[in-house]
């Protein structure tokens, strides 16, 4: 009989050990070929929304299909007050859209929408892209992009938010406004019994709208706040009527005075304004100055810098724009000076310019603008974002010797989408 | 001289008679171990329940072990045992067919889960502390070094251990002690996995005094019977002994068994209809045309065990063993945000949802479901194609003012969960002859686990990177940090292989004493024992999460418990061959952390009213031997009150986990146990088996309600109305009939037909409160479909099996088994499953129960080589 050596049976044993070592580790799966979606003819929201004709639109990928419309997303479903349900913005219009599952797309994504699978139709005057996927429809380009609200009123909501105006869906900031109800004891909505409720918003010649919140939305449970001041947020519509939805509760500023008890703006013998109360990206709106635009559809807006607050005067997608800021009523003593700082991002031109008035009443158009002389401005020449002071510019060269009125300074800027220089004001000091 | 492997007990020498015998009845062994629930329970889908324990992987290699040796293979020479050493060990026929052929359709001895069974590897017991269950997979593919175990059901004497009501069971893993030779096999089967190899050798007790023990196997198929299921397993075990002298031995163990594995998950009827198959498992997609399976458990856990074995004196016997376990254990899971749940059988992605409201969905979805397997699976080509384009930008990442990170942020990934544990233990048990027939054994044991959770990126599904941010919280709270999964890495951006969700240690102490005495006399053979332990757990968490900085962050609170036991028994021999047999025990057992935390991923909160769990338990039997006919007869009555219940599930109305937990808890388990052998010739053998049980639950509870991102609990000492429910998931009633023929030449065939019924689903504790029944008067139909409890249909099924060996040279051995279970293909016994506890009280059927079905024909056929 022959006798099995030791070295023998470890060397059976060796090939399920050496095996037993090597197994236990996972198959790794590739990771499968991207599939991506065709761009095809790209439109635009406004051409989007000209090609409802009274019946559902149906996108499909047929051949020679509309295929894809650029966008940004102005209002998302994080706070909860929407719910499957964003609004997205170009720069010819805006548009509500529906989302088959929730979640996905934030505020400033800035995406390329692929219609085939989506179906175009409005609900209750306000016009939808139905049917959303998020992760079939939309291919996201940039983050972080922002669309500037465009400044308008109750009445103009009335009149150009329904179905085929051009503020319907929009971003938009509506100054002068207060909540009817002034008790502070109501809420946004009901987020016990998860209800939404409406509530109505008035300027002070008494034009009013609702403004609607989800009993979901994270902020439903807050107090209405009971001073004026202004709102942003999304330009919707329902039935016959305009309906607003908050985005961001900080977006609601309405701490002043209400309508009737106006702050009493009487000329000042000096000014120094920092800007430091000032919210970003939202119109700069200070006591007794003028925030306005004579071209475009968005005014001065707000800057923070880390903790450096300024105004800011930037184009929204490229429209052509004239913004002014228009400080208090000063009284004019001779020997007054006046100085600021300016600072600009992406020069492409000289947009700002410095002015004197001794009419304005409130309406830019209408006063008599003087240039203010030898004030500098940052340039061609100055680095991104470096503030570049403006120097003391004694007052009396531009004012008659003698005169003993009040006057204005008024910041104006003027660009379009070759002329896109962003340009900052700080400091403004006159004294 | 050298011996065949002896398997088949056709030993004949009277020096290795004794031996033979011992191991036959120790070969059987792990067949008993079918009933024992081995599986995380608290494992956590990220959506729906994981309530039942997946014993099936574990179950099948048991069961598949154990047909290497055959269950009734025996004809034991017992004359001259202890007799109650012989008496309910695993020879037993009512305890071999309970676990090999009832062992396919959930039948647990007694209605007992695993936790009331310890088992213990050289003394040392190894259920997990945390949550009570023994994991035989820690051993699993070792069955040719395992097996040579020893176990008993219910109350009995043991000199491991105090043991529980359901019984112990111990593994003698000393290297002289496995029986010396070489093995080698190879089998094929169609169950969990498809091939095995193993291989084992023992050197037995060598001149030198050195003994050494290794065996190895590979378990492995890249499909098993489950649809999209895989199985990945090795297995290595090395024990080498050293005999000092007479008195001393020092031993060392180690073993392993690394295994990756594609799980099944549990559906409801109606996806199983639409794709026409009861294994539907919604685990996996098609990815690049190969089955991927989103659910991949993967554990590796070596266990390292230092022993002495001190012979003061002929007497006297006293082993003490040191044991260091750590490793991994966890398995993936999909995970999402913001985004919509990319399970096939999400409950708004099946027909049904649409049935009333839009049946042109409806009729999209039943032909998407029957035709589309991106539908009716996962689609995780379109988990890529979102993730690839899903660019974002993370504000102040990791809490850095103007970090901003720019990516494509993945909405969807597969996450590892992991609950590594490391354990130290330490136990020793010293016994000794104090005079002719009586025995005392006193023995100690120290505990110490820690298992460590957390979760670990597993892969992006093309994305670039994932924000660790608790979506649930997100949407719930205006504070902007409310999200936070730790405050201390605020925007914590994640990438493959970096950690994340949660960060905890469950740890956990135990300190035991035990004491026994046994006494013969002529006619009665009786014992008692009595124990006393400590138990300790606490959390410790690594991670302070935004929604519970107070109770996530730090050592929690520590609870302890002390609890003791005592039981007795005794044989009365009414003559050589019956036996009149009692057992009884009182204890108490000690909550398991696992039970004990409501949330443990968010928080330390414990269920209030933790107290431990009393258990009491009692059987009596009868017992006969007679040369051609054997058999007994059992009955038993257990009793737990103060238990726990915690289950967990995905509410996506408050959209996170609901945690149900109740106190007060008390089954009632009380049945009858019949068992017999008979010899029709000495060829022909016939078994009948057949169990009736009662497992009720027998109290009011009280349930407390909370969820994961909240303090606020949704409901406190709701009373449930529980009383006299049948406990679920296993047959309450089960039958069975062998018959067997032993061929002179070595080889034997046999079938067994087994009858399943009394077959329940566990209840929803909510469904019977009377926040359920609401306005609902007693004649609303309603009602009574709200309370009622679902039985589930009876079932027949029939085993056959095969074996044959021959001898070459009288010095090899070759064996052929082969088994078919289920031989007659019946894929509609429902043997387990839940009702769910995400309900609408007056719209049960929206959210139904998930159902599993036993496997249907199985075969496993082996061939052993042995010298």
């Amino acid at each position: 009989m022959q006798r099995i050596t030791l070295a023998q049976r470890l060397a059976l044993l060796a090939v399920p050990f050496l095996l037993a070592t090597a197994i236990g580790c996972k198959k790794e799966f590739d990771t499968p070929p991207v599939r991506t979606l065709p761009t095809g003819s790209v439109i635009t929201i406004a051409q989007l929304k000209a090609m409802y004709q009274g019946a559902p639109v149906h996108f499909s990928d047929t051949a020679g299909a509309v295929n894809s419309v650029y966008a940004v997303v102005t209002a998302d479903e994080q706070n909860g007050n929407l719910y499957k349900n964003i609004y997205v913005q170009d720069h010819t219009g805006a548009i509500a859209m529906r989302l088959l599952f929730s979640g996905g797309l934030y505020q400033g994504d800035s995406i390329r929408i692929y219609l085939p699978g989506t179906v175009l139709s409005p609900y209750n005057g306000l016009m939808q892209l139905d049917s959303v996927d998020v992760d079939n429809n939309v291919v996201k380009q940039a983050t972080g992009v922002v669309i500037a609200p465009t400044v308008t009123t109750i009445q103009a909501l009335t009149s150009q938010a329904g179905l085929g105006g051009n503020l319907q869906s929009k971003l938009v900031t509506i100054s002068g406004v207060q909540f009817v109800d002034s008790t502070g004891n109501l809420t946004y909505a009901d987020p016990v019994n998860q209800t939404t409720l409406n509530r109505q918003i008035e300027d002070c010649n008494s034009n009013s709208t609702d403004v609607r919140t989800s009993g979901y939305a994270n902020f439903a449970g807050q107090h209405l706040p009971t001073g004026k001041g202004t709102f942003t947020g999304i330009a919707s519509w329902f039935g016959s009527a305009p309906q607003l939805y908050i985005r961001n509760i900080n977006e609601v500023q309405m701490n002043g005075p209400r309508c009737g008890s106006a702050a009493n703006c009487t000329p000042v013998s000096s000014l120094s304004e920092d800007f430091n109360s000032v919210q970003n990206n939202l119109p700069v709106v200070l006591d007794c100055w003028k925030n306005t635009f004579t071209q475009g559809s968005v005014a001065w807006r707000g800057k923070q810098d880390g903790s450096d607050f300024s105004a800011e005067a930037r184009l929204s997608l490229g429209q052509a724009s004239t913004m002014w800021l228009v400080t208090p009523e000063i009284t004019y003593s001779s020997s007054q000076h006046l100085s600021f700082s300016s600072a600009r991002v992406s020069w492409v031109h000289d947009g700002l310019t410095a002015w004197i008035s001794t009419d304005f009443t409130g309406d830019v158009s209408t006063a008599t603008w003087l240039p203010v002389p030898g004030a500098t401005f940052a340039g061609q020449s100055d680095a991104d974002n470096a503030w570049v002071p403006s120097g003391n510019i004694a007052l009396s060269g531009v004012l008659p010797s003698g005169y003993s009125g009040t006057f204005v300074v008024a910041f104006k800027y003027q660009g379009d989408a070759a002329n896109s220089t962003t340009y900052r004001l700080d400091n403004v000091v006159v004294n | 001289m050298r011996r065949p492997y002896p398997l088949t007990c056709h030993t004949r020498s009277i020096s290795f008679r004794f031996a033979a015998v011992l191991l036959c009845i120790l070969a059987t062994s792990p067949v008993l171990h079918a009933q024992t629930d081995t599986t995380d329970a608290s494992q956590k889908d990220s959506s729906l329940w994981i309530i039942r324990p997946d014993t099936s992987a574990i179950e099948q290699d048991i069961r598949a072990g154990s047909f290497t040796v055959g269950a009734s293979d025996l004809d034991a020479e017992i004359a001259g045992q202890d007799v109650s050493g012989i008496l309910r060990s695993s020879r037993d026929v009512f305890n071999a067919t309970a676990g090999y052929n009832f062992g396919a359709a959930r039948f647990r001895v007694r209605g007992l889960g695993g936790e009331y069974s310890p088992i213990s590897v050289n003394g040392i017991v190894m259920n997990d502390l945390e949550s009570g269950y023994a994991s035989w997979s820690l051993w699993g593919g070792l069955n040719d070094v395992t097996r040579w175990s020893e176990n008993r059901t219910g109350v009995s004497a043991s000199r491991y251990n105090f043991g529980n009501i359901g019984g112990w069971s111990n593994i003698d893993l000393r290297a002289s002690q496995l029986r010396k030779g070489t093995r080698l096999s190879y089998a094929m089967t169609n169950r969990t996995y498809r091939n095995r190899a193993m291989g084992t050798y023992n050197t037995g007790m060598m001149a030198n005094g050195w003994a050494f023990s290794m065996s190895g196997s590979l378990r492995w198929s890249d499909e098993g019977y489950v649809p999209g299921t895989f199985y990945n397993a090795g297995a290595y075990f090395f024990s080498a002994e050293k005999k000092i002298n007479e008195k001393h031995s020092f031993g060392f163990i180690g073993f392993g068994a690394p295994i990756v594995s594609g799980r099944q998950g549990l559906a409801v009827q109606e996806a199983q209809t639409l794709t026409d198959d009861h294994y539907y498992n919604p685990n996996w997609g098609y990815q690049d045309g190969k089955k991927r399976n989103a659910k991949v458990s993967n554990d590796n856990k070596p266990v390292f065990i230092l022993s002495h074995y001190f012979k003061p004196d002929e007497r006297t016997q006293w082993n003490t063993s040191l044991l260091y376990s750590f490793g991994r254990d966890g398995y993936t899971s999909l995970n999402w945000y913001d985004a919509p749940d990319p399970r096939p059988d999400y409950y708004r992605y099946l027909p049904s949802y649409y049935d009333e409201t839009n049946p042109d969905i409806a009729a999209d979805l039943t032909n998407a479901w029957q035709n589309d397997p991106n539908s009716s699976q996962i689609n995780w080509g379109q988990l890529y194609f979102a993730n690839g384009k899903n660019l974002y930008t993370v504000q102040d990442a990791e809490g850095i003012q103007g970090n901003n990170i720019t990516g494509m942020r993945s909405k969807y990934i597969v996450e590892d969960r992991r609950a590594d544990p490391t354990r130290i233990a330490l136990n020793s048990v010293w016994s000794r002859e104090l005079k002719e027939e009586v025995k005392l054994t006193v023995g100690a044991s120290y505990n110490s686990q820690k298992t460590h959770y957390f979760k670990v990126i597993e892969d992006l599904l093309g994305g670039e990177y994932w924000v660790d941010l608790d979506q649930f919280a997100a949407r719930d709270s205006d504070d902007p940090n409310a999200a936070q999964n730790n405050l201390n890495t605020p925007n914590h951006v994640v990438r493959v292989g970096d950690e994340f969700g949660y960060d905890y240690d469950i740890k956990t102490k135990v300190a035991n004493v035990f004491g026994q005495v046994e006494k013969k006399w002529k006619k009665l053979e009786g014992y008692v024992g009595v124990t006393l332990s400590s138990t300790t757990f606490w959390r410790d968490g690594h991670y302070q999460k935004a929604l519970f900085p107070e109770t996530s962050y730090g050592e929690s609170e520590k609870q302890s418990f002390v609890t003791g036991g005592a039981k007795a028994g005794a044989v009365y021999k009414i003559s050589g061959r019956e036996y009149i047999t009692a057992n009884a025990a009182f204890m108490s057992n000690a909550p398991t952390a696992r039970a004990a935390y409501l949330s443990p991923r968010t928080r330390d909160a414990i269920v209030e009213g933790l107290t431990t769990e009393k258990a009491l338990s009692g059987d009596i039997g009868y017992e006969v031997r007679m040369p051609r006919v054997k058999g007994r007869a059992t009955l038993y009555y257990i009793s737990t009150t103060d238990g726990i219940w915690s289950r967990s599930f995905y509410h996506d109305v408050y959209r996170t986990f609901v945690n149900y937990s109740m106190t007060g808890v008390a089954r009632q388990n009380m049945g009858l146990e019949l068992g017999a052998e008979v010899k029709l010739s000495p060829t022909w053998q016939l078994t009948a088996v057949y169990a009736e049980g009662q497992s009720l639950y027998n109290s009011r509870p009280s349930a407390t309600i909370t969820r994961d991102n909240s303090d606020t609990a949704l409901a406190v000492g709701r009373t449930v109305y529980w009383k006299n429910y049948r406990v679920g998931g296993m047959p309450q009633r089960a039958a069975s009939l062998g018959l067997r023929y032993n061929a002179p030449k070595f080889w034997s065939i046999g079938a067994n037909v087994n009858y399943f019924g009394n077959i329940y689903l566990d209840p929803n504790p909510d469904r019977r409160t009377a926040e359920a029944l609401g306005n609902l008067v007693v004649e609303d139909p309603q009602w009574n479909t709200l309370l009622e409890q679902t039985k589930l249909d009876d079932g027949v099924t029939m085993d056959l099996f095969f074996t044959k060996s021959w001898r070459l040279k009288k010095k090899y051995r070759i064996g052929f088994n082969l088994s078919v279970s289920n031989v007659l293909d019946n894929t509609d016994l429902v043997t387990g499953g839940y009702e769910q506890l995400r309900y609408v009280p007056m719209e049960i059927d929206k959210f139904p129960p998930k159902l599993s079905y036993m496997y249907g024909r199985t075969y496993f056929a082996m061939v052993t080589f042995s010298f």
